[in-house]
């Protein structure tokens, strides 16, 4: 994905689920207050530093030794502290000593560091906010904010506690809130069977009872269906079959996994960070499951030959024969060698996926399409009108539409490039991802979440501008 | 030259008279044998006309009269048992116009010419098999089952020919052969379990694509889920499917199998369907037969026996309870699981919502969709009149709105290949059968093909209480 486009989703992040802060972006000027409440100026924040050495700040600022032991009162002892970098506007110093500061002449911009306990507990805490939020800028473009139609309990600013809970429909039409505590979920997929840590989950959906609909849905995003079983894990006093989970007065509470109709994990801070990304692969299977995973050995097998990866861009399955798109532009076409492509899971296991299964594979990491994937040439194709009373409700498709018989009137969007999108403004969010896609050229795709009867699918939109 | 002199000569022709008499009529198998010629062993002999009445292995020699123990002396034949039949032998009088007299007989076999204990061996193994006929599954998937309909013996020297499962692949190329394997491990929402080959009569890999297989017992039982070849020690690697065929051992990978049609093996339904055993219908469509565990239900603090029991309806982990005798309660389960060994072989628990209903009464195990009818009408098909047994749309009105669909095919009527050649057609027949005043059927199964690889089940039944 390239960095505009990154942009824009972020801004649709920003929009709509952080809307105190523009932390990509430069920060605005605004007014600072001392501790005691006295007019520090107006100021843009340029940086928050836990651990400045204290010797560089005496050589900043003038550090008394009163100003050194009052530092050391509010807990700034030691060769480090905490400081604040500003951009201040101060008025410039008059040319006579004597003379009395011109009011209307231009400030000059001044940047200063302070000790964070200099500040006002108000600015304290935007100071503290504003760092929380650009730390984990990076995780909140990643992480998966919306699955199954369903937004995932996320905190999105620094002085909300965690969200303690994960929601557990049950089939009865009920809804819990708890901490599941069964640490892995067991997938019998028509291309294998393994385990999947609850931690590299986002949802788990328990199909209609019949068998092979039940779906994992990966931290990434990822796709995997088949028949769920939850394995026993004494650890967490878990018998086979069964959901526990702890509520929030702390009771724990056991559920057949019959009853259960879906689980929406909670957001967790670490969960991107253990993904097995590197040099992985998008594999899209023929029967809708979608996963990232690496070739074994980092190479296709194609007949004789041994095709590094890394020079594919992308593979498409056509009637058994690999059809190889190099990133040089050229073509391969062959057999895999091997009935079963071996491959590790950036979720974590390792499986064999047997050749005729494979639908595609997307090298290239700028393209993740999830769904069906359309391809567009311009926006006319791809207009969409929505029902006026209810917000992302299609109303009708038309046959020119490339979404003709992939959507249908009634079908509810409810989320592009996995953020909620927002179809009250002037400019929705569908129009502002279609501008990116043919009047920016910011973006080459976008994923559209789709809920039907209850049930939710994907499609991704391409461009092909020629 | 007369015909039971055709009848000795021409042993192909002879049996394939009594095989179309036995399965044509099956149901009439016990009804009486015709008079025929019986020719003696020594052709010095002039034939009589006799009817079989019946065979035994174990002939008390002591019964035969003397002049067949002073024969079989004479003959050398020793052991006080032997093997005999008892023939209704008509005695001429002495003018032709008057009734031969008809006087019963036992008699050594050995006796008998080589094609009379030939004609009498072959009644005696279709009479033996005349119940085992009438039960195998000899469709399935409308496909017929290789089946056994002769008596195995040396024809001109030769072994009667081995009997062959049929292997389809995904390529659509067909084979036949013997397959090798002898486990196939589904996991189904309610439990996962190996089922023996001996107890299945199909098996149907990835039928749609969630990736879902179907296996169907010699008892019709459908259970699907993901299936799995285990592997097996000097038989297969996991996942490969391993037959013998004329061109040797091959080895198949599961995927690209697309079903397989075992043949009727003689012991296959042995042990199946006894007392105590219930026939479950789950929320996911399969059907299997089970024995619940001592015989007993526990339901609502207490336990019911079975035999008690006409069938238990279960709806939001109620169970609705009819008995035999007319009565009915509504209770809970007692436990979660509900201990089961399927007849076909594992036991399991299964979790009360996977049930729908259980129907304990061993006359009444319906078979699919179960459609109850008042009148042949309610039952009626229209067929697409260029294309035998295809269904054309039903109506909105019709018994069958949202169970068939245009385009579908019926590929077996009550287990048999239907005929829809015929002026009156198999379906026609059997739901005339449904409904006839005198000797009603007690249910009709049709099987129904949809598309290449969709297979399911009607069962007709009379509407309780519409009784003809």
């Amino acid at each position: 994905m390239n960095p505009s486009i990154f942009k824009m989703r972020l801004l649709s992040v920003l929009v709509f689920a952080l809307p105190l802060f523009s932390v990509s972006g430069e920060e605005d000027f605004r007014q600072w207050r001392y501790f005691n409440d006295a007019d520090m100026g107006e100021g843009k924040l340029l940086e928050y530093n836990t651990a400045y050495p204290l010797e560089d700040l005496t050589k900043e600022i003038q550090l008394t030794e009163d100003r050194i032991k009052w530092l050391q009162e509010q807990g700034q002892s030691g060769d480090f502290v905490r400081v604040v970098k500003l951009t201040l506007k101060v008025p410039p110093k008059p040319k006579e000593p004597d003379a009395k500061p011109d009011p209307k002449a231009e400030p000059e911009l001044v940047d200063v560091t302070y000790p964070f306990t200099y500040f006002s507990s108000a600015d304290q805490e935007y100071v503290m906010d504003w760092d929380w939020l650009r730390q984990r800028e990076p995780f909140f473009k990643k992480c998966l904010h919306i699955v199954l139609g369903e937004e995932r309990g996320i905190r999105k600013s620094r002085p909300e506690p965690e969200p303690n809970f994960d929601v557990i429909y049950l089939r009865d039409g009920s809804k819990k809130r708890g901490i599941v505590q069964n640490t892995s979920f067991s997938l019998h997929a028509k291309y294998g069977r393994f385990a999947v840590s609850r931690d590299k989950l986002s949802a788990v959906q328990f199909g209609d009872g019949k068998g092979g609909h039940d779906l994992l849905v990966g931290v990434n995003n990822n796709r995997l269906s088949g028949i769920i079983d939850l394995p026993a894990d004494s650890g967490v006093g878990v018998t086979a079959n069964h959901l526990v989970t702890t509520n929030e007065s702390g009771q724990s509470e056991t559920i057949r996994k019959e009853k259960l109709s879906r689980i929406i994990f909670r957001v967790r801070p670490n969960e991107l960070t253990d993904l097995n990304l590197d040099g992985s692969a998008l594999v899209r299977l023929k029967n809708g499951d979608a996963f990232d995973a690496r070739v074994s050995g980092g190479e296709f097998k194609i007949g004789t030959r041994r095709i590094a990866a890394a020079q594919v861009s992308s593979v498409e399955v056509i009637e058994g024969r690999a059809n190889l798109i190099m990133k040089s532009g050229g073509k391969e076409i062959g057999d895999f060698s091997e009935a079963d492509l071996p491959m590790e899971l950036a979720l974590g296991p390792s499986i064999n996926v047997y050749r005729a299964y494979v639908g595609q594979i997307y090298c290239d990491s700028n393209f993740r399409p999830v769904g069906k994937i359309l391809t567009a040439s311009e926006p006319r194709v791809l207009t969409l009108s929505f029902e006026r009373d209810k917000p992302g409700v299609l109303r009708s498709v038309s046959r020119s539409s490339v979404y003709y018989e992939v959507l249908e009137k009634g079908d509810r969007i409810i989320s592009i490039d996995g953020r909620i999108p927002d179809f009250d403004s002037k400019d929705t969010t569908y129009e502002l991802i279609l501008e990116s896609l043919f009047e920016d050229n910011t973006a080459t795709y976008f994923v559209l979440d789709v809920e039907r009867d209850g049930l939710t699918f994907s499609v991704t939109v391409r461009a092909n501008n020629g | 030259m007369d015909w039971i002199f055709l009848l000795t000569m021409n042993l192909t022709f002879k049996r394939k008279l009594v095989l179309l008499y036995f399965l044509l009529v099956p149901l009439s198998f016990f009804a009486a044998e015709p008079f025929r010629d019986w020719k003696n062993q020594n052709p010095k002999f002039k034939p009589i006309e006799a009817q079989l009445l019946e065979y035994s292995e174990a002939f008390d020699r002591k019964k035969f009269s003397k002049y067949y123990q002073d024969w079989l002396g004479e003959a050398g034949i020793d052991g006080d048992i032997l093997p005999g039949v008892k023939l209704r032998v008509k005695i001429p009088q002495g003018r032709k116009k008057e009734p031969a007299e008809e006087r019963d007989y036992e008699v050594p076999l050995a006796v008998l010419s080589e094609s009379d204990k030939d004609y009498i061996l072959d009644w005696h193994w279709l009479r033996q098999r005349e119940d085992f006929f009438r039960k195998c599954l000899k469709v399935v998937l409308g496909e017929s089952r290789d089946i056994r309909t002769e008596r195995p013996r040396l024809d001109d020297g030769q072994d009667p020919p081995p009997l062959e499962d049929l292997i389809y692949l995904r390529n659509g190329s067909r084979k036949r052969g013997t397959v090798i394997n002898n486990n196939y491990s589904i996991h189904t929402p309610y439990g996962e379990f190996v089922v023996g080959k001996g107890r299945l009569a199909a098996v149907q890999f990835e039928v749609d694509e969630a990736g879902r297989s179907v296996l169907t017992g010699v008892n019709s039982n459908r259970l699907s889920g993901f299936l799995d070849l285990p592997g097996e020690a000097n038989v297969n690697e996991p996942n490969f499917l391993v037959f013998e065929s004329n061109n040797g051992k091959e080895s198949v990978r599961k995927e690209e199998v697309s079903r397989i049609i075992f043949q009727v093996r003689e012991d296959e339904l042995d042990g199946l369907g006894t007392e105590g055993s219930v026939s479950l219908r789950l929320a996911n469509g399969d059907y299997l037969d089970a024995k619940v565990y001592e015989g007993e239900l526990p339901v609502g603090g207490r336990s019911v026996k079975v035999s008690e029991v006409d069938r238990v309806e279960v709806a939001n982990g109620q169970a609705t309870v009819f008995y035999k005798d007319g009565g009915r309660d509504n209770w809970t389960f007692a436990e979660d699981d509900l201990p089961l060994a399927l007849d076909l072989g594992p036991a399991f628990s299964v979790y009360h919502g996977h049930l729908k209903k259980m129907y304990c009464d061993t006359a009444f195990r319906p078979l699919g969709f179960l459609i109850e009818a008042s009148s042949e009408r309610d039952v009626s098909i229209s067929f697409d009149r260029d294309a035998p047994g295809r269904v054309r749309s039903p109506s909105s009105s019709s018994t069958y709105y949202g169970i068939l669909e245009e385009g579908d095919k019926i590929v077996s009527i009550n287990r048999e290949m239907p005929d829809f050649e015929s002026r009156d057609n198999s379906f026609d027949k059997a739901v005339d059968d449904l409904f006839d005043k005198k000797e009603p059927l007690p249910n009709v199964e049709i099987g129904i093909q949809r598309g290449e690889n969709q297979f399911f089940l009607i069962t007709l039944v009379r509407k309780q209480g519409d009784d003809v």
